[in-house]
């Protein structure tokens, strides 16, 4: 029998890990493991909908997922439909790839007041997440602050910075246009603790804040240094530069017009959220930094905001079954190692940190780690696998989304999108099921 | 037999890959043979299995040539191998977003090559990632042409 290996989770991590795993292993049976019945992961519903060009990469796991001996199991979750013991049982390998799906709290008074939004809710929201899709946050206010000073901040700023036409040919859901259009801010803070060398902004993001027609961008040219600073690390020299650069830039612009203002706040921490019912008032200290340090200075300040977005990190969310690093807030795990036959990869594995292609070079260093301890399993020591496990889901009635049924979501999706948009996202499992197992209308029931 | 193509891959996401594999399956049916080589663990040795090769690259950050790429591109620049027996098409992925820097990697590697004396058979290729078209799709196109132009002559002679 050949290797039997389950990935959980098919966002890049996962799938980059299947195809390092196909191509080293030709004759593997992999079978990857969704919680949704959509793959992708963070493609689908952390990249932002205005970033079209940056989702093609999902023609690469297209091919990954269509490779003889791959299978896709969407609508499979560990826990409900399967427990971890069962998957240890049935495959050889077991590689967790779920991401970091949770929003580190703020952990200041007031965090959890009504319009406080954290950023993998407020993305999955306007992304179709079906787990964030509700959300339905509180946009009826005049300001906003993102607190973080990442490129997911970048992102929350410019989809709710955007008029509908800019957003024309994204795939944002359409209850979340329809929310920002009717929103009436007119004034959007990015909020760092430390300063613009220390954010993490890559510089294309932070360059197109100075494109959007209908938001003018605020930085103080005070709070901005005149060279990157001997703290900053060789490799990352060049796009502090370019950041300075472009922010110098921003600084020099004379105040326009717009309907919309961006105020770029560095070295400012929050200290406390202010509200009764619900957000009124951030409560910011200022800081200065000590080679690239924040570091307190008593001095606070006031912003009157009616929504705040925390866009400050992710931690994974507990896996049943796995030990838990709770500080780090990652599977426990040794250089990816969770247990003899059970490997941790992507974000679960180290942290939320990296572009999309960081995940490939650090799948195909797992995969020959795990590729060598598996070539000590005696060849008839291989286990079950799919097989196996198709009749525990067919026992228990799951219903199982497989590649050619998620192409079928993808296809209804992409048919019924308006104008310019590329698709329109079904934000509900229950929708995608229905689109993923068409029948004519009168036959559904 | 055809003439051989040794195609370099220089990728962050796998794209230049998916793109080499899919412009090998047009060459290999035009009767070439082609060797793939991720530039990971590549030294400057690679030149000397060949004449002809395809740089196949993406570009990261501010117009650098992609992670997997960096290694094999420094250390040419350091041991400056003599590379006039070397003849190369480019194929370069870029995004025009980025503006100066669009298709950076695959610019620095033609200048650095040209620097050490290959040469280069025809245009690079430039994709847009943001220009509505799929760069396998462009490319497949444009290496069937590159082909025969530079190729083609070659493989009657020999």
């Amino acid at each position: 029998m050949s290797q039997q290996i389950a990935i959980v989770g098919s966002g890049p991590s996962g799938l980059y890990v299947a195809e390092a795993l196909g191509k080293l292993l030709p004759d593997a049976a992999i079978d990857v493991i969704d919680r949704l019945p959509t793959p992708y992961g963070l493609v689908r519903g952390g990249i932002a909908p205005d970033h079209q060009s940056t989702k093609n990469v999902t023609r690469q796991f297209e091919r990954t997922l269509s490779r003889p001996g791959t299978r896709f199991l969407g609508n499979v979750e560990i826990g409900r439909d399967l427990t971890y013991d069962e998957l240890k049982a049935a495959y050889d390998v077991v590689v967790l790839s779920i991401g970091a799906a949770v929003d580190r709290p703020l952990g200041i008074p007031g965090d959890a007041l009504p319009g406080v939004y954290g950023s993998a809710a407020f993305v999955g929201w306007y992304n179709g997440h079906p787990t964030h899709a509700d959300l339905a946050p509180l946009l009826d206010g005049t300001a906003l602050a993102v607190i973080g000073n990442g490129n997911v901040a970048l992102d929350v700023v410019r989809v709710i910075a955007k008029t509908q036409a800019e957003l024309a040919a994204s795939d944002i859901c359409v209850h979340a246009g329809e929310a920002m259009a009717a929103a009436n801010l007119t004034d959007l803070y990015i909020i760092g603790r430390r300063g613009p060398v220390e954010a993490s902004f890559t510089s294309k993001e932070l360059g197109e804040l100075g494109d959007l027609e209908r938001c003018d961008v605020i930085v103080d040219p005070q709070q901005l240094p005149a060279d990157v600073g001997s703290h900053v690390p060789e490799k990352e020299v060049k796009v502090k530069q370019r950041n300075l650069e472009i922010l110098r830039e921003f600084a020099s612009r004379p105040l326009g017009e717009r309907a919309m203002r961006l105020h770029i706040l560095f070295c400012a921490a929050p200290v406390a959220v202010l509200g009764e019912e619900r957000v009124r008032t951030l409560v910011l200290e200022r800081t200065r930094l000590e080679q690239g340090r924040a570091v307190a200075t008593g001095e606070r300040f006031e912003l009157p905001v009616q929504t705040v977005v925390s866009a400050i990190g992710y931690r994974t969310a507990p896996f049943p079954g796995v030990p838990f690093d709770e500080a780090r807030g990652i599977l426990a795990n040794d250089e990816g190692l969770i247990e003899p036959g059970v490997y941790a990869s992507g974000w679960c594995k180290h942290g939320p940190r990296g572009v999309v292609g960081t995940n490939r070079t650090d799948a195909q260093g797992l995969v020959q780690r795990i590729v060598s301890e598996l070539d000590q399993t005696p060849e008839h020591a291989h286990k079950f696998g799919g097989a196996e496990i198709d009749r525990l889901l067919r026992e228990r009635g799951a219903v199982v989304v497989d590649f050619e049924a998620w192409r079928e979501i993808d296809r209804a999706e992409v048919s019924r999108a308006q104008g310019a948009k590329p698709r329109e996202k079904f934000v509900r499992v229950q929708e995608m099921l229905e689109a993923a197992f068409a029948l004519p209308g009168d036959e559904r029931h | 037999m055809g003439h051989e193509i040794t195609i370099l891959i220089g990728t962050m996401t796998g794209t230049a890959e998916l793109v080499s594999d899919d412009v090998r399956d047009v060459l290999e049916a035009a009767g070439y043979r082609v060797v793939i080589e991720p530039m990971d663990d590549l030294t400057e040795s690679i030149f000397s299995r060949g004449s002809t090769f395809l740089i196949c690259t993406s570009t990261y950050g501010q117009g650098d040539v992609p992670d997997n790429a960096q290694a094999f591109f420094s250390s040419l620049q350091d041991a400056r191998p003599d590379l006039s027996h070397v003849q190369y098409g480019l194929i370069a992925l870029g995004d025009r977003t980025y503006k100066a820097t669009y298709c950076g990697g695959g610019r620095r590697f033609d200048a650095l090559l040209s620097e050490l004396g290959a040469t280069r058979l025809g245009e690079p290729l430039m994709h847009d990632a943001g220009s509505g078209t799929l760069p396998e799709d462009v490319a497949v196109d444009w290496v069937k042409r590159w082909a025969d132009t530079w190729l083609a002559r070659e493989v009657e002679v020999a």
